[in-house]
């Protein structure tokens, strides 16, 4: 069975109800003992940002910055995509916690080692 | 520990860029040398730590060296 699991996210505050989906199933991944890592890139680098997962609450769902807290607590990573973050003006000094921001290499490298994953 | 930075094969001046391009251009300029040849790389990406250093475990290269400065990266590379 693989081990690698990646849930990559392109949405944010522009699709919260799909970003939310995402971070649920990247909590059941870590949950179910994954070596699991939320990839985001485009919009969906915006999570990454301090304060904005706080304005994201999907009906019938944990908050945002709920599930983002669990999933990092739990032994999740959250992985930024550097081109992505810097087109949009964001520093690293606003990354929140757990988060890194990474390049096009090591996503290949996790997914083609012993991974798999699904896009959102 | 290595201190100064050795004469290198080749040099590569990156600058900002990151991810798909950065990779790409370290392959192009490796692929002209031959096992056991170096290459230094600048890079002042966020990213581009990580990133060399999954490229070398990907592609059989050698990451020999990090160097860090105040403006950036530099990274000695050898051809695997």
């Amino acid at each position: 069975m693989l081990n690698n699991f990646c849930v990559n996210l392109t949405r944010s505050i522009d699709d919260p109800d799909r970003a939310t989906v995402a971070m649920v199933v990247a909590n059941a991944a870590v949950a179910s003992g994954k070596n699991t890592m939320v990839f985001l890139s485009s919009e969906g680098v915006r999570l990454a940002v301090k304060g904005v997962a706080d304005g994201i609450h999907e009906e019938g769902f944990q908050p945002m910055a709920t599930l983002i807290q669990n999933f990092v607590a739990a032994g999740g990573v959250i992985w930024v995509c550097s081109p992505c973050f810097k087109k949009r003006g964001y520093t690293d000094g606003e990354l929140i916690e757990g988060a890194t921001i990474v390049g096009g290499a090591k996503l290949v490298e996790f997914l083609s080692t012993d991974g798999t994953g699904v896009s959102y | 520990m290595m201190d100064t930075i050795p004469h290198t094969d080749q040099v590569l001046d990156l600058g900002e860029k990151g991810c798909g391009q950065l990779v790409m251009e370290i392959m192009m300029v490796m692929r002209a040398l031959t096992s056991g040849q170096t290459l230094l790389v600048t890079a002042y990406d966020l990213a581009a730590a990580g990133d060399i250093e999954a490229w070398c475990r990907m592609t059989g290269n050698i990451l020999v060296h990090t160097f860090p400065d105040a403006s950036g990266n530099q990274f000695l590379l050898q051809k695997g």
